[in-house]
């Protein structure tokens, strides 16, 4: 009896050996800053000064703020433009994938899944977009269409920041992955009862991937929602404010005004909206499951 | 397979339907690989190439100049720093970020490895979903809103403002340190990864417990089972994680820009790409640019095409890497839920 506790008080050790490292940077630099942010919103915080409380002020200043409301203007737009027009197109390719041989479905998925560097594919498409040199311009004067001033046209900025997602369609790892997991049996036992193609998609299919599809969904809302690189990169937040997202109106005050508390209370106000969002999505979703 | 039975397929209707589908994946794998094909060329293309119109699909006249103009180009005139790239030559900044990604990988892969090892297998249940949920619900809120505090954080260790506290009774302020400029700043938050943690975890649920027995019954340390016993098994993990790990790291713009932003020498080439792109925006070749850096850049052959080059230059060890874990890659991952 005194070895076994003695062996499972070494086994208690070891496991919290093993756990530490990770628990320490996770605390650190994942839910620390976040219990930080509570802080830095309600002071006055510039770089070098001492930082100080000043109550409600930044979210007062927030709220007073017509960039803040723009911001969010284009946020929600972009996030309803992105996830409305890509979120299912991965979905249908990779139940349609399923169809190929397996040969070529390896195929087709080495070739889809070769890689560029993040910054290189968006700057790839800035050149494209480029008026009189870029690719695109090129495709409509020869589809004899007029040409566009894409990423400089306040109204189709945001449209263009979407459009390479929609053109470059293609499978998603995490749909592949649950698609292979559902078992030959379903769709046979689905083929008995006279199932066709679409009839099994609805019966058999979807709701295997429910879980998968909700879980992107909520991953799909939190990234739009925060949309950063993307806009930086491809139009600096313009023409004008016309692409400026909640994140990068955050970066700016934080980061060009060295305004540390503004920032915050901007970043905490987008943290309750997106918690909102999720929180919404995860009820509608459960009420679809119990039908 | 599933959804178009096996026995049908010789009927016509079917061959059509089947061939549809198939055309239309591989136009989408054509326009997938279009953009990279594009910016290859682009990158091949002297610069009077770049320009002319209609644009060829493939150069004329294909060159190396840009990369040779990216490998040897040096700007070292006191220009106004916050437009100037190159002030230090290509290969410093291709090292920044192989020196970033390999030691992201070298902390973050065990950490995280080890951390998912024994919430699976070492903790009590209990404790071990309550470790679960602290480990992965950085996952399902949004991370914005740490950005500004990790700063704070990160320039002046472990104190989250610049009001770092005396020590009491003897009015010198307790030690911090400064991550800011430093490599650390940047891998040290990637030091733990929870959708990896997920993939570990997922993984060490489905291996039998009764291994971890044995080897104890042998006389192995936990560590010894862990390394022994459970890694060599993990390996197609240990692999996609890697990968993601590196691909991640390597990728990484919004960290470097925020933390390096002052320390060009210690720039990654993702923030030298957008640097390089950002100079090159307004540049038209009709009217030339004010900007003196431009200027200077320009003069030197610096186009659209050495931006490719450059962007080239970064995606190919995106490309190696890819080369090397694609069967693991392609086995496809497999999360067991997100729930305990």
């Amino acid at each position: 009896m005194a070895s076994l506790s003695a062996g499972s008080r070494y086994r208690d050790v070891a496991a919290w050996a093993f756990t530490v490292p990770g628990l320490l940077f996770q605390f650190f630099f994942g839910w620390f800053p976040i219990l930080i942010a509570f802080v830095v919103g309600f002071q006055r915080y510039y770089f070098v000064n001492p930082p100080e409380f000043i109550g409600w002020q930044n979210f007062l200043d927030v709220f007073s703020d017509e960039l803040t409301w723009t911001s969010f203007r284009n946020t929600f737009y972009f996030a309803a433009l992105s996830i409305g027009l890509t979120f299912l197109i991965p979905i249908f390719i990779s139940i349609l994938l399923m169809e190929m041989s397996s040969r070529t479905i390896r195929w087709m998925m080495v070739l889809w899944f070769i890689p560029v560097a993040s910054t290189a594919g968006i700057v790839i498409w800035k050149y494209m977009y480029q008026f009189d040199m870029g690719l695109m311009n090129h495709i409509m004067r020869l589809l004899h269409l007029p040409e566009q001033r894409w990423l400089d046209d306040p109204t189709l900025a945001m449209f263009s920041l979407v459009l390479p997602g929609l053109i470059l369609y293609g499978p998603g790892l995490m749909y592949i992955a649950a698609l292979q997991s559902v078992p030959e049996e379903l769709y046979e036992a689905a083929e008995l009862e006279g199932a066709g193609f679409f009839k099994k998609i609805q019966t058999v299919t979807l709701p295997r991937l429910r879980p998968v599809i909700a879980m992107m969904l909520i991953f799909s809302v939190i990234g739009a929602m925060q949309a950063f690189e993307l806009p930086f990169i491809m139009t600096g937040g313009g023409p004008g404010y016309a692409t400026t997202t909640v994140v990068m109106q955050v970066y700016n005050m934080a980061f060009n005004a060295y305004n540390l508390g503004k920032a915050t209370a901007l970043a905490i106000l987008l943290f309750f909206i997106i918690m909102a969002m999720i929180m919404v999505q995860r009820r509608v979703v459960r009420e679809n499951l119990d039908d | 397979m599933p959804l178009i039975p096996q026995v049908g397929r010789r009927r016509l209707r079917v061959r059509l339907a089947l061939l549809a589908i198939a055309a239309f994946l591989w136009l989408g794998v054509l326009l997938h690989l279009f953009p990279v094909a594009w910016m290859a060329s682009a990158s091949l293309k002297p610069t009077r190439e770049i320009f002319e119109q209609p644009f060829r699909l493939w150069p004329e006249e294909p060159t190396v100049a840009s990369y040779r103009l990216l490998f040897t180009t040096v700007l070292t005139s006191g220009l106004n720093i916050d437009t100037t790239v190159f002030r230090f030559p290509l290969w410093v900044y291709l090292q920044n970020s192989v020196v970033i990604a390999a030691l992201t990988v070298l902390l973050q892969i065990p950490v995280t490895a080890m951390a998912a090892y024994a919430v699976s297998k070492l903790h009590r249940p209990s404790r071990a979903r309550w470790l679960f949920y602290f480990f992965i619900g950085t996952l399902m809120v949004p991370g914005q809103i740490a950005v500004v505090p990790r700063f704070l954080l990160l320039s002046h260790f472990p104190w989250p403002t610049s009001a770092v506290p005396d020590i009491p009774f003897t009015g010198l302020p307790f030690p911090s340190v400064s991550f800011i400029g430093t490599f650390w700043g940047v891998v040290l938050p990637a030091a733990f990864n929870a959708f990896n943690f997920l993939l570990f975890k997922g993984f060490f649920d489905t291996l039998p417990s009764d291994l971890i027995e044995a080897a104890r019954i042998d006389g192995a340390t936990e560590l010894q089972t862990l390394r022994a016993v459970m890694l060599p098994l993990a390996r197609p993990v240990v692999a996609v994680t890697t990968y993601f790990a590196f691909t991640a790291a390597w990728n990484d713009f919004l960290g470097p820009w925020i933390i390096l932003m002052s320390e060009q020498s210690r720039w990654p080439i993702s923030v030298v790409l957008y640097k390089l792109q950002y100079v090159l925006q307004g540049w038209q070749p009709s009217q030339g640019s004010l900007d003196p850096a431009m200027q200077q850049l320009v003069a030197a052959g610096v186009g659209y095409n050495a931006l490719m080059a450059l962007a080239v230059v970064e995606s190919i060890p995106m490309f190696i890497a890819f080369l090397i874990f694609r069967e693991q890659l392609m086995k496809g991952i497999q999360i067991h839920g997100l729930k305990g």
